[in-house]
């Protein structure tokens, strides 16, 4: 087991190091800099400038200069916001974000991984058709258009919500709805199949043979590898959430990080869009790592080898 | 009264092309402490009848009729009520106990949920109990073994763990759904006296239900015998196997390939008549193949990329073929029979060693060269269906080979060619645009061989061919084999696992176990004197359908389980589960050499046939 | 007549193929038909549809901007804040959204299958390899990659085909690469290499054939997610460039109008919306048809 997590260690640092070589030299490439969008400068200023921020210097040596701040968790000063550096901005928007996030997470698998329990264990009732065309249309309809329609619902016809922004925790209900819809329809869809993909097995036929009752047999029998799947789906499902957050984030005000992104990249603001970038993807490696060890330390098979 | 009495019961399922009547009206009696035996081959409808009792048919099955336990009737019991008889009074085993224990969960949790289910004791109480049952079951170690994982155990063993888990609470009937056919014939034998000594233990009664009429006449004390679904005749051990009424029973019984029967005579003629009466004789023609010194190692993956294990397949095997001679291989699973032919057939590299076939070296062979030899040399498979290409009509199928190797027939020629070979393997040649799926398991065996035959080779090799077919369509597939042999003067390498097929067929037999050769002898000689111990252990552990003769057998049951092809026993590989081991036997690895017309792998050879004489 | 004639000449009566069986069940499935008839009917209205408006899908009328749905003015979805007729508009930017989601979705297919072909058919070494990088690929944020794409290099069509492409081929690759193994462990094509059928043959004969099946799913169920991806960017404004729509630049825009002129959101996001359903609707129903028994 530990052999197993040393090695998918090992295999997630090459992925980390393209991460940031791509994302440093992509940035790097493209036409423009921090400096040009705006007012003109007299070139002697505009040199100035790009000497202090180290953006005369040939790309490797930006490159290894850049490694080095990150090994120090120093993301380097922000172009756009000039009083601050890209850690201190990413750590005022982390918390917001994380909220959001891990809310949306955890009500996607509370009430994914339950409607599809129920359906499975209904399979081809009324009501396991009705959550599965529900789950069906969460797929369908993007949250960028779910959102909107629940502010209009919610916050605007109805007026029970307040329409984002940041406040007190009434005003993260909808943004976690909406970020948690489609990730509820799939975990649905995943655990019905799983489940009802379990309750064919063989083993299930001898717990019944034993005499075992049905809650017993799909509680403790059947759940466990019903679930597998879900958890290696929670590595993609989470880069979904924090890819959706952005979005989310823009439509319901919420001062988290995706805002720096989206403003971070339309003002060419290298490190503020390398640090999140970076971040993000740190992020998603780290969780998927997670998940892998969480999958190999629940199958057996795996584990006791 | 009997324990159980089942009247006009009848199973029917609703699937999307119509109506299944899967039991139809069945009705027979189980007394207290007896063993019923329900014999009958796919489709008969032996399974659905027992599980409809336990209410254990898929949802879209209904039963009527009537099956009364204890004064009650089964099939009129609500869930509840039947969940209390379940596991408790009646309980039941399946038949692939790899498959049918909770890979998830360990054998302690899966054991003490049923003791827990049904009776209010203690943990420690319950633990006890189960302890002491998988003593019973014969699990060494009992105690350690409880908290392990079901994949940390053999077949064998996950089967007694069933077995016990099924006995715990004392049911008044057990029902076994063919539990030893996903076993090596040895640990059937194991298991297969485990149920008898249990049932002297602990006085249940038992329904068997099974295919291997073997299994049957062992075990059973009354017999139902079945067929689609229908109950063709019922009565006690010995009136069904020497007096059987019924044209079926007496069909089933004719077609079982038995090894107490005496063999056929074939004249034989050429180089196949020397070696079938001498194997140990060199070949007196050009062998048709020449191995020597095979091996197939493969790199074990798992675990880390730095770590060098190998599955030693195949280690060190050396056989001859001459032209017109049936080889018979067998060997249980683990024994690398099956490699073996594909090493031969160059589909897997060998590791090591030298293969000849046809007399042209395998490993100098360029593809060119390759692909024109095997115009010669042509495979049937084990599972009739997937060896078929499921996309392609039958004609095609058949077409194939023409089409690779005889690029100068036109349309019309191959056309013809493949309708007479298709009738000749027993189809009317009207299957052309057909598909696989369309025909039963018999007939897709039978355009298997239309497909090996259509190039007219020298020598077919076939990997278990008849292993996935009923007893009944294995007799006519057998019978085809042996017309086509003298008809087209084949060379055949016959593989399998079920000895008394492999006898009928082959003038040599070669027996494996774990990579290497044990023995190699002629056919008949084999069965009359078997030279090695693990021969003489697989000959009778096979089970023979004839009560009288195989009740009174002498058993040579084999103990412990199959090491692992990773990790063999030094010296000699059968030493570890082989009662005349002796010191030697750890240190040397016996040399195959001539002894009694016959090739064996054994140090005490001479001493044990002395010993027996 | 010869027998060899007489052999050639036998009348075969035709057979039952598994694409035949898999057709009718899913013809049986009624959300899968339904799903079919309305893409046909939303491929044809967009393609169709704006020959037939008055308007032309970026003319602006500012006299009549950001009028609600009305028989009277003609203009029965409204129009936007620079007064375009909405329906011209969502039925134009059907036109991109679908073309994009065909293109794309052609890229990924291209590349997913060629690869993961390769990868499971040559198997060992070339396989672990190649699948390496995929995971690795996989494990990253692409989404914010294809922005940055779009952000730096323009908002160039051509770009957006190929960078959704880019991201979607990983799945295509995994589900053929893992199909192509395990059919060449499948006994029909072992029994076609001890025949000696030369390898291009057996994949041309035997692998491609069995592979059409899955590799139908997943285009079907990957049209919706690139539309989806495109739709995103569009939202995020990096999607095509004005006057040029689409229906997720049309959510955009009625999303900002939201409490004005919500038809302004309200078609376009039905539009698509009804369209993902139907493509997934069907991808399902294909998956079912092809049965688990058939893989």
């Amino acid at each position: 087991m530990l052999r197993y997590s040393l090695g998918r260690l090992l295999g997630a640092i090459p992925t980390l190091l393209l991460l940031i070589a791509f994302s440093f030299f992509m940035i790097r490439a493209a036409p423009g800099g921090p400096f040009s969008s705006e007012r003109q400068l007299l070139p002697e200023i505009e040199a100035n400038l790009n000497a202090a921020y180290h953006l005369d210097e040939p790309l490797y040596q930006q490159f290894g200069r850049y490694l080095w701040g990150l090994a120090h968790f120093d993301f380097g000063p922000s172009f756009q916001y000039r009083d601050y550096t890209v850690t201190e901005l990413i750590m005022t928007g982390f918390p917001v974000s994380l909220r959001l996030g891990g809310g949306a997470i955890l009500v996607a698998l509370l009430f994914g991984i339950g409607a599809g329990c129920f359906a499975a264990l209904k399979q081809n009732s009324v009501a396991d058709h009705a959550v599965m065309a529900v789950s069906m249309t969460g797929i369908s309809i993007p949250n960028f258009v779910m959102a909107p329609l629940l502010i209009l619902i919610f916050a605007i016809y109805l007026g029970w919500l307040p329409a984002g922004g940041l406040g007190d925790f009434r005003s993260m209900i909808l943004p976690i709805i909406a970020l948690a819809l489609p990730q509820i329809a799939y975990l649905a869809r995943l655990t019905r199949g799983s489940m009802i993909e379990v309750l064919r097995s063989n083993f299930i036929r001898t717990a019944k043979a034993q005499g075992l009752p049905t809650w017993q047999i799909v509680l403790r029998h059947a759940l466990k590898p019903a679930l597998l799947p879900v958890v290696s789906y929670l590595g993609p499902a989470t880069a979904a959430v924090i890819t959706g957050s952005v979005v989310i984030e823009q439509i319901f005000s919420v001062p988290g990080i995706g805002r720096f992104f989206v403003t971070g990249a339309l003002n060419r603001d290298y490190t503020l869009v390398m640090g999140v970038v970076v971040f993000y993807g740190v992020l998603i490696i780290a969780f998927n790592f997670l998940v892998d060890i969480a999958y190999a330390w629940l199958d057996p098979k795996v584990k006791y080898r | 009264m009997g324990v159980l009495t089942v009247n006009g019961l009848d199973v029917r399922f609703a699937t999307q092309d119509g109506e299944v009547h899967a039991v139809k009206n069945l009705s027979f009696e189980l007394a207290a402490g007896e063993t019923l035996g329900i014999v009958g081959e796919s489709g008969s409808g032996k399974s659905q009848s027992v599980m409809s009792l336990l209410g254990l048919v898929a949802a879209n099955g209904r039963a009527t009729g009537s099956g009364v336990f204890e004064g009650r009737d089964l099939l009129k019991l609500r869930e509840h009520e039947l969940r209390a008889v379940r596991g408790r009074k009646i309980s039941m085993i399946f038949q692939d106990p790899m498959t049918s224990l909770n890979p998830y969960l360990t054998i302690a949790d899966q054991m003490l949920q049923v003791v827990h289910a049904h009776e209010r004791v203690s943990r420690t109480v319950a633990r006890k109990r189960c302890i002491e049952m998988l003593e019973a079951v014969a699990i060494p170690e009992a105690a350690a073994r409880f908290d392990r994982y079901p994949h940390e155990l053999s077949g064998g063993m996950r089967q007694r763990v069933m077995i016990a888990t099924s006995l715990l609470l004392g049911p008044k009937v057990l029902i076994a759904d063919e539990p030893t056919t996903a076993l090596d014939v040895t640990v059937q034998a194991q298991i297969l006296d485990l149920l008898k000594g249990l049932k002297r233990r602990f006085d249940t009664a038992i329904i068997l239900i099974t295919h291997d009429l073997g299994v049957i006449a062992g075990l059973a004390d009354r017999v139902l015998v079945m067929q689609g679904g229908e109950l063709k005749e019922q009565g006690t051990v010995d009136d069904i196997f020497y007096r059987p009424q019924n044209d079926y029973t007496r069909t089933l019984l004719a077609a079982v390939p038995r090894l107490d029967s005496p063999p056929r005579n074939e004249p034989l003629t050429g180089a196949a008549a020397v070696v079938a009466l001498d194997a140990s004789l060199p070949p007196v023609v050009e062998p048709l193949i020449e191995a020597t010194g095979v091996k197939v190692h493969f790199p074990v993956l798992g675990g880390s990329w730095w770590s060098h294990r190998t599955l030693k397949a195949v280690d060190g095997v050396e056989l001859t073929l001459v032209p017109g001679e049936t080889l018979g291989i067998v060997g249980e699973s683990g024994s690398g029979k099956s490699t073996l032919a594909r090493v031969l057939l160059k589909l897997v590299p060998a590791t090591a060693g030298r293969i000849c076939v046809l007399g042209r070296d395998l490993a100098e062979l360029s593809a060119a060269q390759l692909r024109l030899l095997k115009r010669d040399v042509q495979v049937v498979f084990q599972d009739p269906l997937a060896s078929l290409n499921p996309r392609m009509t039958v004609g095609d199928i058949v077409s194939e080979p023409l089409w690779t190797h005889r690029p100068d027939l036109d349309a019309a020629a191959v056309r013809s060619d493949v309708v007479e070979v298709l009738r000749r393997v027993g189809l009317t040649g009207r299957e052309l645009n057909r598909y696989p799926h369309e025909f039963s398991g018999g007939q897709c065996q039978r355009i298997g061989i239309a497909r090996a035959l259509v190039l007219k080779p020298k020598l077919i090799v076939c990997d278990e061919p008849v292993s996935a077919l009923d007893v009944s369509i294995q007799a006519q597939i057998v019978n085809l084999l042996l017309d086509l042999r003298r008809e087209f003067g084949l060379a055949l390498i016959f593989i399998a696992h079920d000895l008394a097929v492999v006898r009928h067929i082959s003038h040599r037999v070669l027996v494996m176990y774990l990579g290497r050769v044990m023995e190699l002898a002629p056919s008949a000689h084999l069965y009359e004197r078997p030279s090695h111990p693990y021969t003489r252990a697989l000959i009778s552990a096979v089970p023979l359908p004839d009560p009288n003769a195989e009740r009174a057998r002498p058993r040579e049951i084999l103990s412990g389980d199959l090491p692992s092809p990773i990790d063999p026993p030094s010296g000699c590989r059968f030493r570890t589960r082989c009662r005349y081991a002796i010191e030697r036997c750890s240190n040397e690895v016996p040399e195959l050499r001539p002894f009694d017309r016959a090739l064996v792998a054994c140090h005490r050879a001479e001493e044990l046939a002395n010993m027996r004489a | 007549m010869s027998v060899k004639a007489a052999n050639a000449g036998i009348v075969a009566p035709q057979g039952r193929s598994l694409w035949a069986d898999a057709w009718g069940k899913l013809k049986r499935n009624r959300a899968a038909v339904a799903g079919v008839w309305i893409i046909g009917a939303m491929a044809v209205f967009v393609i169709v549809g704006p020959w037939f408006s008055r308007w032309a899908y970026d003319f602006t009328d500012f006299a009549n901007s950001s009028a609600g749905p009305a028989l009277a003015t003609g203009h029965i979805f409204g129009t936007d804040s620079l007064g375009r007729d909405l329906f011209v508009r969502t039925l134009y930017g059907g036109r991109i959204s679908l073309l994009i989601g065909i293109v794309a979705t052609a890229v990924s297919l291209v590349i997913g299958v060629a690869y993961g072909a390769v990868a499971g058919y040559f198997g060992g070494r070339v396989d672990s390899v190649m699948m390496r990088i995929v995971d690795i690929l996989y494990a990253l944020p692409f989404m914010f990659f294809v922005i940055l794409l779009m952000v730096f290099f323009g908002r160039n069509i051509l770009l957006i085909f190929v960078a959704i492409g880019a991201i979607n081929w990983l799945d295509m690759a995994r589900i053929v690469r893992g199909q192509t193994l395990s059919l060449k462990r499948r006994e029909f094509v072992e029994a076609a290499e001890a025949q000696g059928v030369r390898p291009f043959a057996i994949i041309r004969r035997h692998i491609v054939p069995n592979l059409l099946g899955v590799v139908a799913v997943y285009v079907t169920l990957t049209i919706p997610q690139v539309i989806l991806v495109e739709s995103f960017l569009s939202f995020l404004g990096l999607g095509v460039q004005e006057p040029m729509t689409s229906w997720g630049a049309l959510v955009h825009d009625g999303a900002v109008e939201l409490e004005s002129a919500p038809w302004m959101l309200i078609f376009p996001a039905v539009f698509l919306a009804l369209t993902l359903f139907c493509f997934n609707f069907l991808g399902d129903g294909m998956r079912d048809a092809l049965d688990p028994k058939d893989r």
